[in-house]
């Protein structure tokens, strides 16, 4: 073998228009091309309305991609998806499960489907908190516990991928905990975890690498320390002892400074956070905070879906 | 097999069918009362046993009519489709394994719904008449009628189930049933002579009664080969329809 790393999940030029009767076509997707390798947490992220769950879809066979590629497991999908359905685990949007039938019997009836041993089902369910309420009737579930119970039935194969889209809907501050931990030690433990959310905080928390998807395309993937560089500003905040004079030497040795209230500089465009420091210290001036400002993934979204949405606006005015 | 088995225990496990199952129950107990008290003080005979099935062969079809479409609808209903297609993504599978699953357990039902009239009406002929005049053909036509009911409620189910899953709805493949009973049936009579022979209503009532007359213009008598095959022919195309389109259709 040449050694060639297959990923996971490979999406190439995938387009998806729905055509409804007397309703207008809605571009869901629009020449999607993403990978995804083994192991870890991928974060899949998005406005709504930007394509992520249309992608789950269709890499779970269950929506048809007009033109383009999907593979999973290098199986074309959904043409071979039975070869390796055995290995995918999924819990897409709100977990679905029949009302009246307990939480038990619905996962009894999954892993009938593969045939898994019943013991599988008690696993799952302890997996998850939820082996005290197993036999109670899922419409009586809240809606935390259903979303736990979609998770058990998604862990129930014990999948090499994992796909989760919005895993932490309806859990209180405890249960996302829980749940990130989970996803994290699975992602540790080699499982392939597709994850896609609008809990910016937690995917920074959990994930490996991430993709964010806006109008159907990818505008930026990679890993989080990647994406997050991509709006760095190089900024720094600076604690001084004798503010006025640590700003005009630092403004005479070309930085861009400016005051950040009483106690503080904000010195912009520094390639070097040292140089800060060694100007200073020439002059007499001791730093005694130095702190890079850095940019969170919310802020990396907001920026990029907002570019995105801008650029769309203006080829449709154009 | 393994998802005949699993789609058995879906099928049974559902509340919907138990209570239609003891609203049928209901029916058939108030029926059968009925029907032995309208017979008056004439004795009954061995013809009151044998065709008793076949008078709840029609009741019977209805319910697994019914059946046949919640057990379509349900899944869409409820949106379990969707998951059920992350275990098992072969379309053609699940729906032949619904459909397998759906017509073991309506027959099953036929055969205990048949058991239950033949013992009942036996007893009440035991009570007042006599079985004296059942013949060496007794038996054949005891079984036939049942055989006959049970093929119907089959077609019946399976019917219903095709029709909810071409709308993904149980109530659309109800009402249609309501409404092609109620309108179109007769509509279809009004028109040019040779569609009676086609029309859904007259064929299981040849079904069901071994054989019919059609006496719109010329009587052209139906007989019970030649209405199952009618039948048949219906439910091959809306199977094939409906497989086809769970085949290419979206689960959105």
């Amino acid at each position: 073998m040449g050694g060639d790393v297959v990923p996971v999940i490979a999406v190439r030029g995938v387009h998806k228009t729905y055509r409804r009767w007397r309703r207008p076509s809605e571009r869901a997707v629009d020449g999607l091309d993403l990978e995804v390798d083994e192991g870890g947490v991928f974060g899949f992220l998005g406005p709504n309305g930007s394509g992520k769950t249309t992608t789950i879809r269709m890499l779970l066979g269950l929506v048809r991609a007009d033109r383009g590629d999907l593979s999973v497991f290098d199986r074309p999908m959904p043409e071979r998806l039975p070869e390796v359905i055995g290995q995918i685990g999924a819990l897409v949007e709100t977990p679905l499960f029949f009302p009246n039938f307990s939480g038990r019997l619905n996962l009894e009836l999954l892993s009938d489907v593969a045939g898994l041993p019943r013991l599988r089902v008690d696993e799952a369910l302890e997996q998850v908190g939820l082996a005290d309420r197993a036999r109670d009737r899922v419409k009586g579930y809240s809606l935390g516990m259903r979303q736990r119970l979609g998770i058990a039935a998604a862990l129930l194969k014990r999948p090499q991928l994992l796909i989760l889209d919005e895993p932490t809907n309806g859990l209180d501050p405890a249960g996302i905990r829980e749940i990130r931990e989970l996803i994290r030690s699975l992602g540790a433990s080699g499982t392939t975890v597709f994850l896609s959310s609008h809990l910016l905080g937690e995917v920074e928390q959990v994930c490996d690498r991430v993709a964010i998807l806006s109008h159907g395309r990818c505008v930026v993937t990679g890993s989080v320390a990647d994406v997050l560089a991509t709006r760095s500003t190089g900024e720094l905040r600076v604690r001084v002892g004798d503010l006025a004079a640590a700003y005009d030497v630092l403004s005479a040795a070309g930085f861009r400074v400016a005051r950040d209230g009483d106690t503080r500089l904000t010195v912009t465009a520094v390639a070097e956070p040292a140089t800060v420091t060694a100007t200073l210290a020439e002059r007499g001036l001791y730093v005694s905070e130095l702190t890079p400002v850095t940019v969170d993934l919310e802020s990396v979204f907001l920026g990029l879906t907002q570019d995105e949405a801008a650029d769309a606006s203006a080829e449709t005015t154009t | 097999m393994t998802l005949v088995r699993v789609e058995l225990r879906r099928l049974l496990s559902r509340r919907a069918i138990r209570a239609l199952w003891l609203v049928f129950v209901a029916i058939f107990l108030a029926a059968l009362i009925g029907n032995y008290v309208h017979a008056g003080s004439e004795p009954l005979t061995a013809r009151f046993v044998s065709d008793g099935g076949l008078g709840f062969g029609g009741a019977f079809a209805a319910l697994a009519f019914i059946i046949g479409a919640t057990a379509g609808g349900a899944e869409w209903a409820a949106r379990t489709m969707e998951a059920l297609l992350v275990w098992e993504p072969r379309r053609v599978r699940l729906m032949l394994a619904k459909v397998a699953a759906l017509s073991l357990v309506i027959a099953v039902a036929a055969v205990v719904v048949q058991v239950m009239v033949g013992a009942l009406a036996r007893l009440a002929v035991a009570g007042r008449g006599s079985m004296a005049d059942a013949g060496e053909h007794f038996w054949r036509t005891y079984t036939g009628n049942g055989a006959t009911a049970l093929a119907l409620a089959v077609f019946a189910a399976i019917f219903g189930f095709t029709i909810a899953s071409l709308t993904r709805n149980t109530g659309f493949a109800l009402g249609a049933g309501f409404v092609y009973l109620a309108v179109i049936d007769r509509v279809l009579v009004l028109l040019p002579n040779w569609i009676d022979k086609f029309t859904l209503f007259n064929n299981v009532a040849a079904f069901l009664n071994h054989g019919a007359d059609v006496n719109h213009g010329d009587p052209v008598t139906l007989s019970t080969l030649r209405a199952g095959i009618t039948l048949s022919a219906y439910i091959a195309v809306l199977f094939a329809l409906a497989t086809t389109l769970f085949q290419r259709r979206d689960v959105t």
